[in-house]
């Protein structure tokens, strides 16, 4: 603090009348914080330092009893000289290097102190240092992760090893989506998250069943023509998988039923699922329980005697002709409609708490929803059931791919998995919806959704729908979202405080990690072999 | 203001700023081609000390005004940064009266020198000689530092120094420097020098534009010591117009007390002139001149905390305010 220069009659000295101090090139002015609220934080580093959107940094703060985490939200180049010095050809030959900096942007994630994490209501003291977050300030995170791995921790570009991103099993009821662009890796995701969840179903701690219903054949062997795995790959764990396939090939596997739906399971509710309808056709539609016997309204629908019958009750006869030509081919396009059916097997793996696959490759967009709809429904019954009568079994996360499909917030044909969404949770029944494009899912359904994958979305309408109904506040990461590269994601989950950075582990390698926590992985040996004396994966028909 | 009173005093900048006639600059000033001398750029292994002040009213009493001042250099090893150095940062009480004993114990303990007064024209003006001792005393210490073949910049003029109140002063750094074989050089930021008989003319633009015209796209310097320009720079140092790179728009007055070794400090403050933030001025000084710099807010801040010592002295703030000249008043929110 300056002093009033003041007489001294004694003849002060050199060194008490002057004030003098120096600083010198070693003196550290950058990676302090400079400003500047509870909201937003922002420090200096030097300009040729790269730190990157969404990395997350270390703020220590200066009283020493409390750490600060905040991640980058944008950078800025900035200088304490204020001109046109840097434009022009000139502008490469500046002297003062320290003197021009990154100016860091980042929000706060919350405080670490005494061993905790919470929010952070206070702000670091000013010029508090920041530096890097590394692996040991992140160890806090370990005791927040749930027990479904699907990645690693990722600061920047820099992943984390020591910090694995787990989902918790008790959030899967409460819904999940997953959302990207193509090409981003939503079906890597997912066969990691299949591959997690049957690990833990063959290690006895599942404690939910995954449905995934795969449209593209992908999942049970990999891409074809590719390089990629299925989860059949994962021999290690087999145990906590069955398998389910419309696919004559796939079903010559010794682990894989044939899918069957029988035809009595069939109610007039998932026909309406599958076409706009006009209010007449509908109006028919919601009549049929009325008017026919539940077992054999499908072979009365299309006979000349079950026509005439519809008449009668008042039903125009076109109505009631596009209502049955519909069901003919409906029914003569999908061969899995049987006279037995899978069903009640994939309910009781469900149950189990294993993954269960249903492999459809190569069907039709209209069928895939036809069958998703007839399973979900008897899910919903079957668990809506077994909790009026306390009947013990896991909870069950189904899955929907190109989920804007079903969710849009329509009337009619979507109301079904919307009831899931917004009902599902009380029965222990989660979904888990796929979609490139969340802008087309309805808003207050999306809200429901506590657990969010994001795996990078370039349209902005797509990331704001998001940013309304993520449980966390996730309107800061609007670059860092855009910014995702292949196979990194942002999850916004329960029980993990803030919007986690995750790398996701690439499908082939997680298989080859989790084959070797088991010695191989081969089916042959180990837990395979019993797997093979037991009949393989392959579920027990009923 | 009416627009045509706007239009003639336009003019009347005009006609003093733009040169018309390179021929009437060349025969009124006595500025020929042949003083212009080219400048080499040069880079050298010793340290670039920087020299620079500032003040900034605290408070005005109308008999006497705190004002905060502040002093000290910058180092440079080339175009590298070492350090710098505060030399003074406190505030400094302006007091007619008093002034000897504010000033003295200085110029005793840094000078020797146990004398000093000012003529009656000069009292009002203690707080720039105050500055203005605090920046000799900073350049007697960086000279301290200061090695042989050392370059010392000085933000200021250093001519006519004998006939000054910190004539002796000076005369025993230019000493010490010389026998140390360091160079220093005082650099203008702003010169009153002009030319012409009529009207003033800026001396250094013109002869800027001169050289430009001469020596375009180069760096050079001319002599004016002798020249026909007012005022006439004393005999005690060298004056220069110096255009320190060949792309810079601006030329500066540069003033030198060692003759001997003008062309080489010269090429060594030129082979640092070339930054981007301040091309064509002395980078060290560029520096320096930001370092040393005190900000409104800063002054505002120390008003703030001045009148608070003032209250724990025994004084009410409205007895120190109501004796404060008007115009603090007006034009601040205390």
């Amino acid at each position: 603090m300056e002093r009033i220069s003041t007489q001294s009659k004694d003849g002060p000295s050199r060194e008490d009348l002057l004030d003098q101090r120096t600083v010198d090139a070693t003196a550290k002015s950058t990676h302090r914080i400079i400003s500047r609220n509870v909201r937003e934080y922002q420090f200096i580093v030097p300009y040729k330092e790269r730190v990157e959107v969404g990395e997350i940094f270390s703020v220590h703060d200066i009283r020493g009893d409390i750490e600060f985490l905040a991640r980058v939200l944008d950078i800025e180049h900035d200088s304490n000289y204020s001109g046109n010095w840097d434009t022009a050809l000139r502008g490469v030959d500046f002297y003062d290097q320290e003197q021009i900096f990154n100016r860091i942007k980042a929000e706060p994630l919350g405080c670490v102190e005494a061993g905790s994490f919470k929010k952070a209501r206070t702000i670091p003291t000013k010029f508090s240092t920041v530096s890097q977050t590394t692996g040991d300030e992140f160890s806090f995170l370990r005791s927040v992760m749930g027990d479904i791995e699907v990645g690693r921790l990722r600061n920047g570009s820099r992943v984390v090893e020591d910090i694995p991103v787990a989902l918790h099993s008790s959030a899967m009821d409460h819904h999940m989506g997953v959302f990207a662009t193509t090409g981003m890796g939503k079906s890597n995701f997912m066969k990691v998250f299949a591959a997690s969840c049957m690990r833990l179903a063959a290690d006895g701690r599942s404690s939910f069943g995954l449905l995934v219903v795969d449209p593209h054949g992908e999942y049970l062997k990999g891409a074809k023509g590719g390089q990629s795995k299925g989860l059949v790959h994962l021999k290690s764990y087999a145990s906590g998988l069955a398998c389910f396939s419309t696919d004559r090939e796939n079903r010559s596997m010794p682990q894989v039923e044939e899918l069957s739906i029988a035809a009595g399971e069939i109610d007039p509710g998932d026909i309406s699922v599958l076409y706009d309808w006009s209010s007449a056709q509908r109006d028919a539609l919601e009549a049929i329980d009325r008017v026919f016997d539940s077992s054999s309204w499908l072979d009365e629908i299309q006979s000349p005697a079950g026509i005439a019958r519809m008449v009668e009750e008042g039903f125009g006869e076109n109505t009631i002709n596009v209502i049955s030509r519909r069901i003919k081919t409906l029914l003569g396009r999908n061969s899995y409609i049987q006279k037995r059916s899978s069903i009640p097997n994939i309910i009781r793996n469900l149950k189990e708490g294993k993954v269960v696959l249903v492999d459809i490759p190569r069907m039709s967009d209209r069928s895939e929803l036809f069958l998703l709809s007839i399973i979900s429904r008897r899910i919903m019954d079957e668990y809506k059931r077994e909790l009026a009568s306390g009947e013990e079994r896991k909870s069950c996360l189904i899955t929907i791919e190109e989920a804007q499909r079903v969710l849009g917030g329509g009337s009619g044909s979507i109301s079904r998995f919307e009831t899931i969404a917004r009902e599902g949770r009380k029965f222990g029944v989660g979904l888990c919806a796929i979609t490139q494009q969340p802008k087309l899912i309805d808003k207050q359904l999306l809200s429901q959704f506590n657990t969010l994958v994001i795996l990078g979305l370039s349209d902005r309408n797509d990331r704001s729908r998001l940013e309304e109904s993520a449980k966390q506040d996730l309107s800061s990461m609007d670059i860092e979202i855009q910014t995702l590269e292949k196979g990194e994601a942002i999850i916004s989950t329960l029980n993990i405080p803030f919007p986690v950075p995750a790398r996701i582990h690439r499908f082939e390698d997680y298989v080859k990690t989790l084959s070797a926590e088991v010695g191989g992985g081969d089916l042959l040996r180990g837990r395979g072999a019993d797997l093979r004396k037991g009949g393989g994966f392959r579920p027990t028909l009923d | 203001m009416e627009r045509r009173a706007l239009e003639e005093i336009a003019l009347s900048i005009k006609e003093r700023l733009k040169l018309e006639s390179i021929e009437q600059f060349m025969e009124a000033t006595g500025i020929a081609k042949s003083d212009y001398k080219p400048l080499e750029a040069e880079e050298f292994d010793g340290l670039t000390f920087a020299v620079d002040g500032s003040n900034l009213s605290v408070c005005d009493w109308s008999i006497a005004q705190a004002n905060l001042i502040r002093a000290g250099y910058a180092v440079y090893r080339g175009k590298t940064w070492q350090r710098t150095k505060t030399t003074f940062d406190r505030i400094f009480l302006a007091d007619r009266r008093s002034y000897r004993d504010q000033f003295l114990p200085y110029m005793k303990a840094f000078f020797g020198l146990a004398d000093l007064t000012l003529k009656e024209t000069e009292l009002d003006r203690l707080t720039t000689y105050f500055r203005e001792m605090q920046e000799y005393i900073a350049l007697s210490l960086a000279l301290d530092e200061a090695r042989e073949g050392d370059l010392l910049l000085y933000d200021g003029g250093l001519s006519q120094w004998k006939d000054r109140p910190f004539g002796r002063a000076l005369d025993a750094i230019f000493t010490r420097a010389e026998e140390k074989g360091a160079s220093i050089l005082g650099v203008s930021k702003s010169s009153s020098l002009s030319w012409g008989e009529e009207i003033s003319r800026p001396l250094v633009q013109h002869a800027a534009s001169l050289g430009e015209r001469l020596f375009p796209e180069r760096a050079w310097y001319v002599e004016i010591g002798e020249k026909m320009i007012d005022p006439r720079p004393g005999d005690a140092v060298k004056s220069y117009v110096v255009r320190f790179h060949p792309k810079a728009s601006r030329a500066f007055r540069v003033d030198a007390p060692s003759g001997d070794r003008i062309s080489l400090a010269l090429s060594h403050a030129a082979g640092y002139s070339g930054s981007a933030e301040s091309l064509g001025y002395p980078h060290a000084l560029f520096r320096a001149h930001h370092e040393m710099r005190i900000g409104r807010d800063e002054g505002a801040l120390l008003r703030l905390f001045l009148m608070e010592e003032l209250g724990r002295s025994g004084l009410e703030l409205e007895e120190a305010k109501v004796s404060l000249d008007y115009h603090e008043i007006l034009d601040d929110s205390l």
